[in-house]
This record gives C-alpha cells, structure tokens and sequence, in this order.
C-alpha cells in the first residue's frame, strides 16, 4: 500500500464507521431497539474490516517514485570532496 | 497503517469509539424529559400498579427472638410502560414497611420478579404465597399495620439505574395475637394460640 492508499484507507474506514453508527442509532432510536443499532453498527465495521485491511490494488495507484541507484552515487562523490 | 495488523487494530478500536459515543447518547435519551414510554415523551416511564393487598394470612410465630409473619398477597400491575429501547430490565419488588417501638421505619422484601426486556410485563400474582417472610427485629409483630409499597429499579443498557415506587399501598393490620400455620390450616377463622413463654 502506498502512501496516498494509507490516507484513503484511513479515511474511508472513519466515513463508514460514522455514517452506519449515525444511520443505527437513529434507525434504532425510532425503532425503539438499540439491539438493531448494535448491528447496523457492526455492519459498518465489518464493511470497513473487508475494504480497508487488505491491501486492495486501488490502494496501489500512486507508487513511491524511489531514486535512481546511479544519481545517489553521482551525488554521494561531490558531497564527500565538500565535507 | 503500513501493515494489515495496523490497519485492523485502526479500524477495529475507531469502531469501538463509535460505539462507545452511541451508547453516550443513548444514555442521554434516557432521561425521563427526554423519553418516556415508547419514545414518547408524554408518557411518562412508569408502571401501572392496579392492585397490591395482603390476601389471606398463613402465620405469625416467634422464632426464637424474632417475630415472622407469613401470608400471600394479590399484585396485578402493568410494567409495559416501564420500558423503552434503553431500558434492559425492571427489577420489582414488594416492601412491607411498619413501625415499630425499635424502629420509626422498617422496610422487609417480601417478593420480587426480573422482568426483562423480551419478557411479558404485565404482572397477575392472585394469593402468591410471598418469598421471603415479615422478619421483624425482635417479637414485636403483633398487631403491626403494615403498608406493602411495590418498589422497581429500571436498569437501562447504558444509564443510571432509578428506583422507583407506586402510589398504590395495601394496608392490612397483622392480628394481636400469634397465628399458627398448622391450626390456620383447619380453618374456621383461624384459632389463635397464646405468646410462647421462652419469648
């Protein structure tokens, strides 16, 4: 996972909990019956357990650019004369 | 969030904050200005007691340097509106309360009953002989009056615990004299037996 993936992982996961623990507690409220929020609720964290832990591939579109071997050590030689 | 096992333990425990803030709220809502019987303000989180009487007496006795009383009683109440989404169940519970010259004040549970919240809450007790007997402090029974008070204690799911206690008293007079269970048992008024001398 990179880390533009991490981000959008976190972020989705706070979105889903919110929005289907906002959604169970009122459903529940008006219903009466916290059992059903409890499991609106747990619909949400199994939602986000399944979309955000694994490392999905849409979590990979922004790969670290590393830098190239050869350009380090162009720039490691003049760095030494300096120091 | 690098690994799996970062991420589950992020999303797991940010979930159990969630809930956590749920069951806050809910607690607020069991306030009774906020919700009273089924989500309704209006109506207000209590039971209906119909009826709470003494029945019929078994006995009155000394045990050793205690009077005990023994009788059934008739309770009939409606604890549907007791209970809303928040309330996980109603402890009841009947309470003799009498005077006497050691005490200005005793209360003694006589009966009691769990109601949760899936069960039937409309309570029909005719002539239940009562759990626990009228124990008094030392031999002085006889005579008494005695109020029985039915008493609840709402446990919500996430809240304070309240007590409550009906408006409706059954009031009753125990007799001047000891009773005993096995000459109540003949009938014909009950015959009364004389204060034991070892008391």
């Amino acid at each position: 996972m990179d880390f533009k993936g991490m981000a959008l992982s976190e972020l989705l996961f706070y979105y889903i909990c919110i929005v289907s623990g906002a959604i169970g507690w009122i459903y529940g409220f008006v219903h009466q019956s916290f059992l059903q929020t409890f499991y609106i609720w747990a619909c949400g964290l199994g939602v986000s357990v399944v979309l955000c832990v694994p490392d999905w591939p849409f979590f990979n579109r922004n790969p670290v650019k590393w830098l190239d071997k050869s350009v380090l050590e162009g720039k490691s030689k003049p760095s030494k004369k300096t120091s | 969030m690098h690994t799996v096992w970062v991420r589950l333990n992020a999303v797991v425990f940010f979930s159990l904050s969630v809930l956590l803030t749920l069951a806050l709220l809910a607690s607020f809502t069991a306030h009774p200005l906020i919700l009273g019987h089924n989500g309704n303000p209006d109506q207000p989180l209590q039971p209906i007691i119909n009826r709470i009487k003494m029945s019929s007496l078994r006995s009155l006795r000394p045990h050793g340097s205690v009077d005990r009383a023994l009788f059934s009683i008739d309770l009939n109440a409606d604890f549907t509106p007791a209970f809303h989404w928040n309330v996980k169940q109603v402890f009841v519970f009947v309470v003799a309360e009498f005077q006497t010259k050691q005490n200005r004040l005793n209360q003694v549970v006589l009966w009691d009953k769990i109601i949760e919240a899936d069960d039937k809450k409309i309570i029909n007790e005719k002539n239940t002989i009562i759990k626990y007997s009228l124990i008094s402090q030392s031999t002085d029974l006889r005579g008494v009056d005695v109020e029985l008070k039915v008493y609840w204690d709402t446990m919500p799911i996430t809240s304070t615990m309240t007590m409550g206690v009906g408006e409706e008293v059954g009031r009753f007079t125990l007799p001047s004299d000891y009773v005993s269970k096995a000459e109540k048992g003949k009938e014909g008024g009950g015959t009364k037996r004389k204060k034991r001398s070892s008391t």
